[in-house]
């Protein structure tokens, strides 16, 4: 799993490239948490890349979510593939993430 | 017809060894991606649970995979020598719940439940038999 940390218009973009899966969740979310340990409050989550999500990488968008919202910040989540989108969808997480179609669209008014 | 089989070690490379069998097969059967993403999602949280928490006493175990298209549908067998554990028997989780009240435990096996057309659980002598159907035509 690579992940790609760039600044964007105020907020931090996180590209994740692989697999979020049981095998790097826990990696994954070490490394998130660093970025919102070093005070970054608005992240969005690029998923162009993805090739799919496991209830483990859910574990970690949640984990991500809540944590942020306890500190006034937000997550955003973009570009999900097809197999990722109805991972999503499956588990209820369409509602309960603020997800967009691009990155540009992540980023507007964030 | 396209068939496929994998024998591996209860461990972390063992199931990178069946997942990368299942890829080799994905790509010779051309699955579609959306059914590869799938299963890959499937055999993740199968796989992981079987490693973690299917051999509580830590011995040597072996887990089996099968993967095969029989007229348009796509069957995968995993079988394994852990404890009898049958997934299906895990009540469903709460999907509509709020943020808050997110359970984490029990999604994994939602989430296989819902990818799938149809799985069926079964023990056979020491072995965890599980059964996997997915249609590889699109819903209309």
């Amino acid at each position: 799993m690579d992940l790609e940390v760039t600044e964007q218009g105020g907020a931090t973009v996180v590209a994740l490239t692989g697999e979020l899966d049981s095998t790097n969740a826990e990696d994954v979310q070490k490394r998130i948490t660093a970025l919102l340990e070093e005070g970054r409050l608005k992240l969005v989550l690029d998923f162009s890349t993805l090739d799919f999500i496991t209830s483990a990488g859910l574990r970690v968008l949640l984990a991500t979510t809540k944590k942020l919202k306890g500190r006034g910040g937000e997550l955003r989540v973009c570009a999900p593939n097809e197999a990722v989108a109805e991972v999503f969808e499956i588990s209820g997480f369409q509602t309960l993430l603020r997800v967009f179609a691009t990155r540009a669209e992540a980023l507007s008014g964030l | 017809m396209p068939r496929s089989e994998v024998e591996a070690d209860n461990t972390a490379v063992g199931v990178d060894r069946v997942t990368a069998a299942f890829d080799a097969f994905a790509d010779e059967a051309r699955l579609p991606s959306i059914v590869i993403g799938a299963v890959q999602v499937v055999l993740d949280e199968l796989l992981s649970n079987t490693v973690k928490a299917g051999y509580p006493d830590g011995g040597p175990g072996r887990i089996e995979a099968a993967f095969e298209v029989v007229d348009g549908y796509l069957q995968i067998t995993l079988v394994d020598d852990g404890i009898a554990f049958d997934p299906l028997e895990r009540a469903d989780p709460d999907t509509e719940a709020a943020l808050e009240d997110r359970p984490i435990g029990g999604l994994g096996i939602y989430l296989v439940k819902q990818l799938m057309d149809r799985v069926d659980y079964e023990r056979v002598g020491r072995h965890n038999r599980l059964r996997l159907v997915k249609s590889l035509e699109e819903p209309v």
